[in-house]
């Protein structure tokens, strides 16, 4: 007689690690720890505090396997806990950096400005929004929240996410014609 | 860049619906306007930025798992004998719960190896085995709802039950937990009794009623069964029940994996998941038949209630009986009948009390790890009767408290209901009519802009301090309404009546683009 081999649910996975099966909680840290560092990556500055982020979500995830229900995607209910953790984490660290300590910081160009002459991309931009800025314009041009979700997962109201696209999208604008202007100027020498 | 373009990408980047014509302007603004496509490619390389995966920092899962502290897993060796090797972490499979005689290797995160080492003998150079007996598996009662008798001291959080121990119920419910990784459930009306705890056998004899069983792959030549008038079934990492209804008969149900039946000088048979096999006494077995998901619900119920005793943070709870017919159901689990006391997770749990009537009264509970918490129903219904007489409308000035802290925490749909509610409590209050300024907003933003126009036009019809928004409002309403005329003139008026309103600068704008057209 054939033997029936059934593959775990996701539902039947989270129970296991609720249950602090260690085959369990392995398999779900397994298949969930890239995206995991892929969204801690994008929602802080330094890659040291991407890592601190990481482990913290992943520890969260695991804690919180009891609340994982059958009609959730399993990557995007621990999306949401990464996200949570990573801001609430942030809102608790103290804030070091100093204008001072930007410029003195060695290979990081000036604000506004690039040095080497390259078009500017991504990290510049990402340089000048403030903390909560750069999040809520990466929670929604990179991993697609909508504004609710993500006054929800921020703890902020509506017209404050809209507020901070709103301003990311200019200061965008702003560095692209600066660049665009300097660009003119070289041509002309 | 053009103002118009720069209008809609402004529009589409905080947010906001744009129409498929405004779609395809805005993605065609980057063919005519350089700076409108390096804008368009940092988007465009964002969202791909959000696509995928990274590589996880070396150690971060082993970092993890020891914080979580996943529990240990204890090996037993022999002389001689070595340390199974760590598996292989898998890939992104699913693990694959066990079936017939296949061991299942177990991942462990912080394994504990306990090595048997032979002492020789003084003068002596052979070794000596030290033989030790089978240790024995953790045993207890978990779970006892209604009329269920078990040996005086074995209670809920009372001592371990021991071989030869005997749990029965009447119209009631129990489960035992059986380290590691058993749950066997008993219904209404039966009797189990423990044959054997060693660790490397487990043995519930089932004497009458229906048991169930749910449990985790075995460790290699760790066995579990059920036993009834000489049939054993053994499990290979499943959940099944045996149910035994008159002496002289057994079925043995499959809901997962497999599970071999032997006994009664019959050949071993492997009864695979969503199966049923009938044993009749004096006429063996049958075939092994498919059973359907409606009776295979029927023994699910029995453990409806498992997670409760699933953490390791544990405290007792206990529910007295009170009135007929009650029955509680803890953090929305199944619900069971009274006297209740289980094994809950620590910490506060929800409560759900329900009469015959189908009234529910739900209360919060904070359980203690290591301590019982007796509650006695009759409290909480006398209480909750207290509550409703007492019970007064809130005041409007409460209302609106209230829905600004729904709107502070971004719950847009509860701050309108609770809006809505003040109006409809005190329409004639002046906060009913300042809040439908908010209202119109949050129908806004919501999506609902012709619910909000009449909002922002009923606080127009009788004007006060919040005009300007008002207006400003119901201008974003036409225009997402498509009404190009109507919100034509009503930039005009804001402009007329306001000319150095907040929002003079961007509508003077938007009236260019319109009257452009």
């Amino acid at each position: 007689m054939a033997l029936s081999q059934k593959p775990r649910t996701d539902v039947e996975l989270m129970a296991a690690v609720a249950a602090r099966e260690p085959a369990a909680q392995r398999e779900v840290l397994n298949r969930l720890g890239g995206r995991i560092r892929k969204l801690t990556g994008l929602l802080c500055r330094e890659r040291a505090d991407a890592d601190d982020a990481a482990q913290a979500s992943l520890i969260a995830i695991l804690k919180s396997a009891d609340g994982f229900r059958v009609a959730t995607s399993l990557e995007r209910w621990a999306e949401r806990i990464t996200i949570r953790t990573t801001l609430r984490a942030s809102r608790r660290e103290k804030t070091r950096r100093t204008l001072l300590e930007r410029w003195l910081t060695p290979n990081r160009a000036p604000w506004g400005e690039n040095a080497g002459g390259e078009p500017l991309g991504l990290e510049a931009l990402f340089e000048r929004l403030s903390p909560e800025r750069r999040r809520a314009f990466v929670l929604h041009h990179a991993l697609g929240y909508t504004i609710d979700e993500i006054a929800e997962l921020s703890e902020t109201p509506v017209g404050t996410v809209k507020d901070r696209l709103v301003t990311a999208r200019r200061e965008l604008r702003t560095m692209l014609e600066r660049d665009a202007r300097r660009d003119d100027r070289r041509g002309a020498k | 860049m053009s103002v118009r373009w720069n209008e809609l990408q402004t529009r589409w980047a905080a947010g906001e619906a744009l129409t498929p014509e405004e779609e395809r302007e805005r993605l065609d603004g980057a063919h005519t306007d350089e700076l409108a496509a390096r804008e368009l490619a940092l988007f465009e390389d964002l969202r791909a930025r959000g696509q995928g995966v990274d590589e996880v920092p070396r150690g971060l899962v082993d970092k993890v798992l020891a914080a979580v502290g996943a529990r240990p897993r204890l090996f037993l060796l022999g002389p001689g004998e070595k340390p199974p090797s760590a598996p292989r972490a898998p890939r992104l499979r699913r693990a694959v719960l066990a079936a017939g005689a296949i061991a299942v290797p177990i991942a462990a995160a912080a394994a504990t190896v306990l090595l048997l080492r032979t002492h020789p003998e003084p003068g002596s150079g052979d070794a000596v085995a030290i033989l030790t007996p089978a240790p024995l598996a953790r045993s207890e009662l978990v779970l006892a709802s209604g009329e269920v008798t078990a040996p005086g001291d074995a209670r809920v959080g009372g001592r371990p039950l021991a071989t030869g121990d005997s749990v029965s119920t009447g119209d009631g419910r129990a489960c035992l937990g059986i380290d590691p990784g058993i749950d066997v459930c008993i219904g209404g009306r039966s009797q189990i009794v423990i044959e054997s705890l060693r660790a490397d056998s487990v043995r519930i004899r089932v004497e009458r009623g229906t048991a169930l069983a749910a449990l985790s792959p075995r460790e290699v030549g760790h066995t579990f069964a059920l036993t009834a008038d000489g049939v054993a079934v053994t499990a290979h990492g499943t959940v099944f029940a045996v149910d035994r209804p008159v002496a002289e008969s057994l079925d043995v149900v499959v809901m997962e994996g497999a599970v071999q039946v032997s006994g009664n000088a019959a050949p071993g048979t492997l009864v695979p998941a969503h199966s049923r096999l009938a044993v009749r006494r004096g006429s063996g077995q049958g075939p092994a038949e498919a059973i359907g998901r409606g009776e295979e619900a029927r023994f699910w119920a029995l453990l409806a209630a498992r997670g409760l005793w699933a953490k390791p943070e544990l405290g007792v709870l206990e529910v007295r009986a009170a009135e007929p017919g009650l029955e509680v159901a803890v953090d929305r689990e199944a619900p069971l009948t009274l006297p209740f006391h289980a094994f809950v997770p620590a910490g506060r749990r929800s409560l759900s009390l329900r009469t015959l009537a189908g009234d529910e009264l739900t209360s919060s509970v904070d359980v203690v790890a290591g301590e019982t918490l007796v509650v006695d129903p009759r409290e909480l219904l006398a209480r909750r009767a207290l509550i409703d007489e007492t019970a007064a409308v809130p005041s409007a000035a409460s209302l609106l408290a209230r829905a600004r802290n729904e709107l502070a925490s971004g719950n847009a749909h509860a701050a309108l209901t609770v809006y809505e509610r003040l109006r409809s409590t005190y329409p004639t209050s002046p906060e009913a009519r300042t809040v439908l300024v908010t209202i119109g907003k949050l129908e806004l933003d919501l999506k609902q802009p012709a619910r909000a126009l009449k909002s922002f036009d009923a606080y127009l019809a009788a004007p006060g301090p919040l005009a300007p928004e008002a207006l400003a409002g119901k201008i974003r309403a036409l225009r997402a309404l498509g009404r190009t005329a109507d919100e034509r003139r009503a930039i005009e008026t804001y402009l007329s009546r306001h000319p150095d309103g907040f929002e003079s600068p961007l509508l003077r704008q938007r009236l260019e683009v319109l009257q452009g057209r």
